[in-house]
């Protein structure tokens, strides 16, 4: 079956993961920055 | 007329009426909610960006403070619950009930957790949102939230009570992989929230 967050849970699921993991570095460069800068 | 109405695969003309020929049907229901939802979401993520960037407003506003540490717990209560209802369909995916009532059980305390924090928070906070401009949007954009988060809750129980009933098996459990779907965005959209509200 095909890469479907929109219909399996366990795609979707995947998707929160790997936002997590993106925002979370995201936040730390900014966090990081603001503190350097 | 009666081809379109034999099967889909066999008929030949024009697509059955009432379902795209060219999108799965839950498919496209979930997308189209998605998409709603984050217009509605949008639409207060605009009237934060307007006050903060642009009107260069402090945030929090002054003399106020946000509680950062204790919702950063609660986001981690809230994410420990879209891991256990991924470990209640995993479960039944393999036949296993207990891990699936067990999963189903967790996510729903774990849920009303986060809801409950949430509104003592707001019990403690000490302003309220017609204080300032910025109170208002903190209050709308995690109020909103909070309803999505209640409406989940709702959705979970009755998937809860329906666990314990034996209405789901490896071959039968579509009724889960929305409410599991939904609650996974709930949490998307609470990561987003809390990122631009409590900690940037």
């Amino acid at each position: 079956m095909a890469f479907n967050p929109l219909r399996n849970e366990s795609d979707a699921f995947r998707v929160l993961a790997w936002f997590v993991a993106v925002v979370a570095v995201i936040v730390a460069i900014v966090l990081i920055v603001r503190a350097v800068a | 007329m009666e081809a379109a109405a034999v099967g889909h695969e066999h008929h030949h003309g024009p697509p059955v009426a009432h379902r795209s020929s060219r999108v799965e049907a839950p498919t496209l229901g979930m997308l189209l909610f998605i998409i709603s939802e984050v217009m509605i979401f949008g639409a207060f993520f605009t009237a934060y960006f307007f006050i903060r960037v642009v009107s260069h407003n402090a945030w929090p506003a002054p003399h106020t403070s946000v509680p950062e540490a204790t919702t950063g717990v609660n986001t981690a209560i809230l994410l420990s619950s879209s891991l256990t209802i991924h470990w209640a369909l995993s479960s039944i995916r393999r036949g296993n009930r207990f891990g699936l009532k067990a999963g189903m059980i967790s996510t729903f305390v774990l849920g009303s957790a986060f809801l409950g924090i949430q509104v003592n928070e707001y019990i403690h906070l000490g302003w309220a949102p017609q204080d300032s401009a910025q109170a208002t949007v903190f209050y709308a954009l995690t109020g909103l939230h909070g309803c999505h988060v209640f409406i989940g809750l709702c959705l979970l129980a009755i998937v809860t009570i329906r666990s314990f009933r034996g209405h789901y098996s490896p071959e039968h459990h579509q009724g889960m992989e929305v409410p599991g779907i939904y609650w996974h965005f709930v949490d998307i959209m609470w990561i987003i929230v809390y990122t631009t509200v409590y900690v940037l």
